[in-house]
Formats: C-alpha cells, structure tokens, sequence
C-alpha cells in the first residue's frame, strides 16, 4: 500500500477554499480547513464519487501532510487503495498518485457537501447531519 | 364662604389696550375658560393677576419697562409690560390691573398702577402699592388684607402653570408654605389667642404682685411662680424646637429608609448577579470543553466512516503477508535442498543447476527484500487491524450538551444585563456608606424623641409644681376679697391659656385630617389606578404622601409625572375644603403633559373643587372631547382675538354658546 509523503502539502481549488472558509470561518462547523477537507474527501470515497471531472482552477496550498492524525492518514490511504481495487483500476504505485487521488476526491466530496449543506443555516445542524453520515 | 374673581380690568397691560373681563357670579356653575391660541395673552392675564396682588414680587419694575422706545424698530423690544401701540404715542404710559373679587356680600376691589417716567434719558417703571377697598371703603395696610384673603405663600396654589404642576407634590416641604398652609387654616388666630391669654396673665400677675408686695409669704411664693412660669415657657420652647428637630430626624431617617431599602434590594441583585456571573465561566469552561471535545470527533470522523474500507485494506496486505511468507519458506527449503545430500526425489541436483539455484537465492536473500516488505506490510497491517475497531465518541450527546450550555448562557446573560442594568447605579461604597447612615439616624431619631419624652415630663414635673403653688397663693389671697377676684380671673386667664395651647394641637390635627380625607376622595377620582392607592397622607406636617392598599407609604419622588401632577389638584381641594374659604383657582395649560386617563379624570373631578376654576387654555388643552366632557360645568367660555391691521393687540370676547 503506497503511502502519502509526509512533507507534501494538501491543495484546494479556489472554489473548494472558498467553501472550506466558509465552514471554518463563517460557520464555524470545523476547526481547521484541512479537517473539513479530509472530510470531503472520505465522504466522496464512502460514495465511490465519480472524480472524472477535471479540477477547473489553480490550487491553493492548505497544510503539509504530517499535520494530520497519523490514524486518519492511514483510513484515507486505505480508503483510496480500496475503492481503486473496488472500481477494478489501478492502484497507486507512489505517493504523489495517492496524493493526486485525493484531491480529486477531497474536490468532488467538498462540491457534493456543498450541494447536501445548502439548505443548512447552523453549524449544528451541519454537525448533526455528519453524525448520522458517520453512522450510515 | 367661596372667594370668587367677578372682574379683571386691564389698561395697558401688555397686549391689552383697556379689556375687562367680567365673570358672571350669577350660578352654580363653578368653570370658566379663557380661550385662546399660543401667544394670544392667556399667560399675561394670569401674570396680570398676580402683580397686581403681589406687585414686585411677581414683574420686577425694571421687567415691566424693558427698553423698547430705545430703537423701536426690533420687535425683541417689545418684551415690556406697556401697551406697547401706546407706548409710542404716549412715552409716559401708564398701565394698570384691577381686580374686583366677591365673597358672599362682601366685594373686594384690588388695584395697581404702574407708570413711565423718564429720568434722564433712560425710562424707568413707577409701580405704586396695591390700593384696597372692602364694600366701597379704601382700607389702609393692602399688603396685610391681600394676605389674609388670598396668602402669597401659597398663591402657587391658587394661580399655577399646568405645565409645571409636578414640581407642587414638593412644595408643601417648605416651611413657608407650612406656615401659609396654616394661615389658610386659620392656625394662627389660635396662636393669637394664646398670645393674648398669655399676656392677660401676665398683666393680672403684675397686678397681684404690686397689690401684695408687703406679704413677704406670698411674694415669696410669686417669686417662685414667676419663675416657674418662665421655666415652663423656656421649656415649652425648646419642647417645641425638639420636636421639629425629632420630625427633622424623622424625616431624614425615612429618607435613608426608602434608600437602604432600595439599596438592599440592590444588594440581593448584585449578589445574584455574582452568582450568575459563576455560573457563567463554569458554563463556558463546560462549553469549551464540549466544543474540544466535538472538534476532536470530527477530526477523526474519517476513520470510522471508511472502516470497512480499513478492513478490506487489512485482508488484503494479510493476503500480501501470506504470500510472502510462502516466498520466504521456499527459499528455505531450496537452500536446505540444496545442502542436502541426498534428493527427496533420488535425482541428484547437477553442478550447473545447483550454482545457477544458489546464485539467485543469494541475490534475494542479498537484497533481504522479502523479510523488510513482509515486516512493512505486517505493520501496517497491525496499523489498520487496530484503527478498524476504533470507537468514536457520541458526538450527538456532545453536540445536545453543546447547544444546552448555549441556550443556558443565552439565559444567563439576559438576566446578567438586566441585572447589571438594575444595579449599576450602587456602588458597594455606598451601600455600606447607607447601612451606617441608618444606624446612627435610628439612635438620632430615638436619641430626639427621648429629648422630647424628657422636655414633655420636666413641663408636667413644673406644672404639678406650679398647681401646688398657685392652690397655695389661692388660699393666702382668699383672705382678700379683692385679691379672691383678681387671682380667679388669673385663674380663668391661665385657664384660657392651656385651653388655646391644646386646641392648637386639635386643630391642627382635625384639619390634617380633614386635608387627608377630601384629598383622598378626590384622588380616587383623577388617579388611573385607583385600585392601588388608598389614599393621601400627610406625614411631618403638610409633606404629601400617598398611601398603597398594602399600607405602603409611597414617597412622591418615586412616582410618574403623571402621577405627580394628579397628586396636586386633590391637595388644593382638600385644603380648600379644610379652610372653609375656598380660593379662586386660575390654571394655565390646565392639563400640562397629562396623559389622556388623567385628564379625563381631572376634568371629572373639577366640578367637584368648592372653587372658582378659571382655565386659561389652547385647544391643545382643551380638545373637542374634553370639551365636551367639561361643558355642562362651563358658565362662559371668554374667547382671546388678535387686532388685525396695524394693531398690535388683543380684545377678549366672551362667547355665545348653548349649553
């Protein structure tokens, strides 16, 4: 199972930024854009997303990869290996395809939430609504 | 015994060229209104009223002239008191207001005259004393007959400004108009009387005292009432400035009363208020903890939202494991096959084939990749085996405690600033600084009322004395006929004395009485809570209170404008009604910011005053509802026009209207 590379650095679409701001910032529902992002991105495997669509604008450079809990660094790295072999592709071979997997996800998982949290006013209510995805 | 304005004549005064407004008397009616819009000449009637009463105490002369021939152009110099159209014609103006009043039979005439004379360049205001005619017949000394009609300590009563009736719930606190009130009572007649008993005595004393000059036991025992008598009196004096300092005291100790209460009321708040502010930090150190807490799961959140990802991960490197291990124990039994010498299958491993086997085992086994990948794999597989079972924390209890602690410190915080806002005005400093005011003004007030107690005792100690020598010196002058007489009617002089002494107290407290039960009764008819007050009160005196159906006595301080102004019209009817001569009563801006419930209520009430009540009024005051309330009481309505043209003026109709 290939690994990510602890000293790269996760990125965002300004797109996928802005609405990480506007959870951490605004909404205050995580912390740290990278908790949200993370999120995303296992939201968007738990689904087996389609991430065929291209990333539509320039990155912007969250945190390095080592800030993040070395468990959940873990579960994501699984989660890519396995919805690869899941969906009969390729699995990564080094831990730039691990990277560039995830982000893909991260990018569709964030435009899925943002779509299933539209209509959410408080952070609580977002925060209930992550309970039960967790639970389902 | 109703005192009643039946004329006002006004020459020069003001806007006024020469007006007399007359009052028909001829009715049992008792309200008249003056009409007229802002600026038209309501108020300078009112003021023409009282300077000509009390002259210089109401318009000083150089108010009355002000300096408007100096450049004539500007009208802010009109702001004198002449007729200012004639002032022009005729710079030596002079101006005059009568006032012609009725009570009963007899008729008052009040006049006054101010004129312009000129001293050097500057003009100056001549005001004569008042001239003063009872049925025809000038009367010398207008001042004093002014005064025992209509006192001007207490004209605010009489003649006041709607607009400025709050102030009056204090006036009664001074002590001019506590002796005024009193000289509306008839208070001191009585105090005349004992005055005048007094000073028979002395003059019978004086008569005995010559007549027996040569009887030394009975000049011995003259000498000794003379001087108890003077004892008694000096004691009675400072008895009676003890007990106006026990009221003082008494007063002062309400006052800190009232405020330690409200303080100690405070004092609970802002002990509460501490509580609260505990409760507080240990809610927001919960909700700290709690949001900590949340953050942490949603941190983890991946982890069990991919375990079965994680599990099939972990089968899948346990199969990688697996095989590698096989790979391992092959190459183990290749070496030892190789070793042997012997072949499980009998052929013997050729030369060639035994070098070519044992050159690539030892390049695997060289590059130890098999042993290092295996341990890799089996560590993460061990990695993910425990991460798999690992169990999140219930983050919808969290997330209810959470939104618990919000909505308490929400609830928390509103009672906090309204509590905050009750007690900002106390400071701890003063809180203790009034706890100590009321402790020494409780030993003030007890340490008075004992000089009072003690004062009361030492006069019956000196009157029991003075008895025991006046029965002695009745007896001694008995033996003289003449003598007999003169010390009986001493006796009946002495009598007379202590009778006037107690029937002050009665009176003055009779009349209190009486104050308090008319006010009272008109109280219940203009308050709009009628249901929360039981009455009006007068404590030390003539100092208004009001008193709750609790048994409360609520100071008027505490209370609404409007509930100030309502306290005032019972007042002067109950004093009128106590004093038995009811005076006119002339009110500008009758009503003043007076709510809608209120005014009605007064309106209801002032056919009910034993008085004359002139309303100097707008239609402001007077609106098509209240009007119409009042009319059936109305005996004229006097319209106030403007001149029009050149005149600068006003004339005073008297309107023609079916009641």
């Amino acid at each position: 199972m290939e690994r990510l590379d602890e000293t790269k650095k996760f990125a965002a679409t300004s797109e996928a930024k802005g609405y990480l701001d506007y959870l951490v910032n605004k909404k205050q529902v995580f912390k740290r854009a990278i908790d949200a992002y993370v999120f995303a991105a296992t939201y968007a495997i738990k689904q087996n997303a389609d991430i065929s669509q291209p990333l539509s604008s320039r990155s912007n450079s969250l945190v390095e990869v080592y800030r993040l809990d070395n468990d959940v660094r873990l579960a994501l790295e699984a989660g890519i290996h396995t919805i690869c072999k899941r969906n009969h592709q390729s699995e990564p071979q080094n831990s730039a395809e691990v990277m560039k997997l995830l982000t893909q996800y991260a990018e569709t998982g964030i435009q899925l939430l943002q779509q299933k949290w539209k209509d959410k006013t408080s952070a609580s209510q977002i925060q209930k609504d992550i309970w039960q995805m967790i639970n389902e | 015994m109703t005192l009643k304005i039946k004329k006002i004549h006004l020459q020069n005064w003001r806007c006024y060229e020469n007006q007399v407004i007359e009052f028909d008397l001829d009715t049992d009616k008792n309200i008249w209104v003056i009409w007229g819009l802002n600026g038209y000449g309501k108020t300078s009637i009112l003021e023409a009223v009282l300077w000509c009463l009390y002259g210089n105490e109401i318009v000083l002369p150089k108010r009355l002239i002000k300096a408007e021939v100096d450049s004539v152009e500007q009208s802010s110099e009109k702001q004198g008191y002449f007729y200012f159209p004639n002032v022009k014609i005729n710079p030596e103006l002079e101006l005059s207001v009568s006032l012609t009043l009725q009570k009963e039979d007899h008729s008052y005439v009040i006049g006054r005259v101010a004129k312009r004379t000129k001293r050097g360049q500057t003009f100056f205001a001549e005001v004569s004393e008042a001239s003063f005619n009872l049925n025809g017949k000038f009367k010398a000394d207008s001042r004093e007959h002014i005064d025992s009609l209509l006192p001007r300590s207490c004209r605010e009563f009489f003649f006041f400004d709607g607009e400025k009736i709050k102030e009056y719930s204090n006036i009664t606190q001074t002590a001019e108009t506590r002796k005024a009130i009193e000289s509306i009572l008839g208070i001191p007649e009585i105090i005349n009387l004992k005055t005048d008993a007094k000073n028979v005595v002395k003059q019978f004393e004086q008569t005995i005292n010559q007549a027996n000059s040569s009887n030394k036991k009975l000049q011995n025992i003259n000498t000794k009432l003379f001087q108890l008598t003077h004892e008694i009196a000096a004691k009675r004096d400072r008895l009676q400035t003890a007990i106006e300092e026990h009221s003082h005291e008494i007063k002062i100790f309400e006052d800190v009363r009232e405020r330690a209460s409200q303080i100690s009321e405070l004092r609970d708040k802002l002990n509460q208020l501490r509580k609260l502010k505990q409760q507080q930090l240990e809610l927001t150190q919960r909700l700290e903890k709690a949001e900590q807490e949340i953050d942490k799961v949603l941190k983890v959140a991946s982890i069990p939202m991919m375990q079965k990802h994680i599990k099939e991960m972990a089968d899948d490197l346990q199969t990688k494991t697996l095989t590698n291990t096989r790979m391992s124990i092959s190459i183990h039994q290749l070496r030892e096959l190789l070793e042997a010498d012997t072949c499980i299958c009998g052929n013997c491993i050729g030369e060639k084939e035994s070098n070519f086997i044992s050159q690539h085992l030892k390049s695997i086994e060289d590059a130890g990749i098999v042993l290092e990948e295996n341990s890799r794999i089996e560590s993460l597989r061990m990695d993910l085996k425990r991460i798999s079972k690992y169990k999140i924390p219930d983050l919808d209890q969290l997330l209810l405690d959470r939104d618990r602690f919000v909505d308490d410190l929400e609830e928390i915080k509103q009672v906090a600033d309204q509590l905050k806002k009750d007690t900002e005005t106390v400071s701890e400093k003063e809180t203790d600084e009034i706890w100590r005011k009321f402790g020494k003004q409780e030993q003030a007030v007890e340490d008075a009322g004992q000089t009072v107690q003690r004062l009361r005792n030492e006069i019956e100690s000196l009157q029991q004395q003075q008895d025991t020598l006046n029965r002695q010196r009745g007896e001694l002058l008995n033996s003289d006929r003449e003598m007999s007489i003169l010390n009986k009617q001493s006796q009946l002089a002495q009598g007379l004395y202590n009778a006037a002494d107690e029937l002050i107290d009665w009176y003055t407290e009779n009349c209190q009485q009486t104050i308090e039960n008319q006010a009272s009764h008109f109280h219940k008819i203009v308050t709009n809570k009628p249901d929360e007050y039981e009455g009006i009160v007068l404590k030390d005196g003539y100092n208004l209170r009001l008193k709750q159906t609790n048994g409360d006595i609520v100071n008027p301080q505490s209370l609404s404008e409007g509930e100030k102004q309502a306290l005032v019209f019972p007042f002067i009817a109950g004093l009128n009604l106590a004093s038995g001569k009811a005076a006119p009563l002339m009110i500008d801006t009758p009503f003043g910011k007076l709510d809608g419930i209120h005014q009605e209520n007064i309106v209801k009430s002032l056919p009910q005053i034993p008085s004359q009540v002139i309303l100097l009024a707008t239609d402001r005051d007077l609106s098509e509802n209240i009007l119409n309330l009042l009319r059936p009481n109305i005996v004229q309505i006097h319209k106030i026009k403007r001149l029009g043209g050149t005149k600068d003026g006003s004339v005073i109709e008297v309107e023609q209207w079916n009641v």
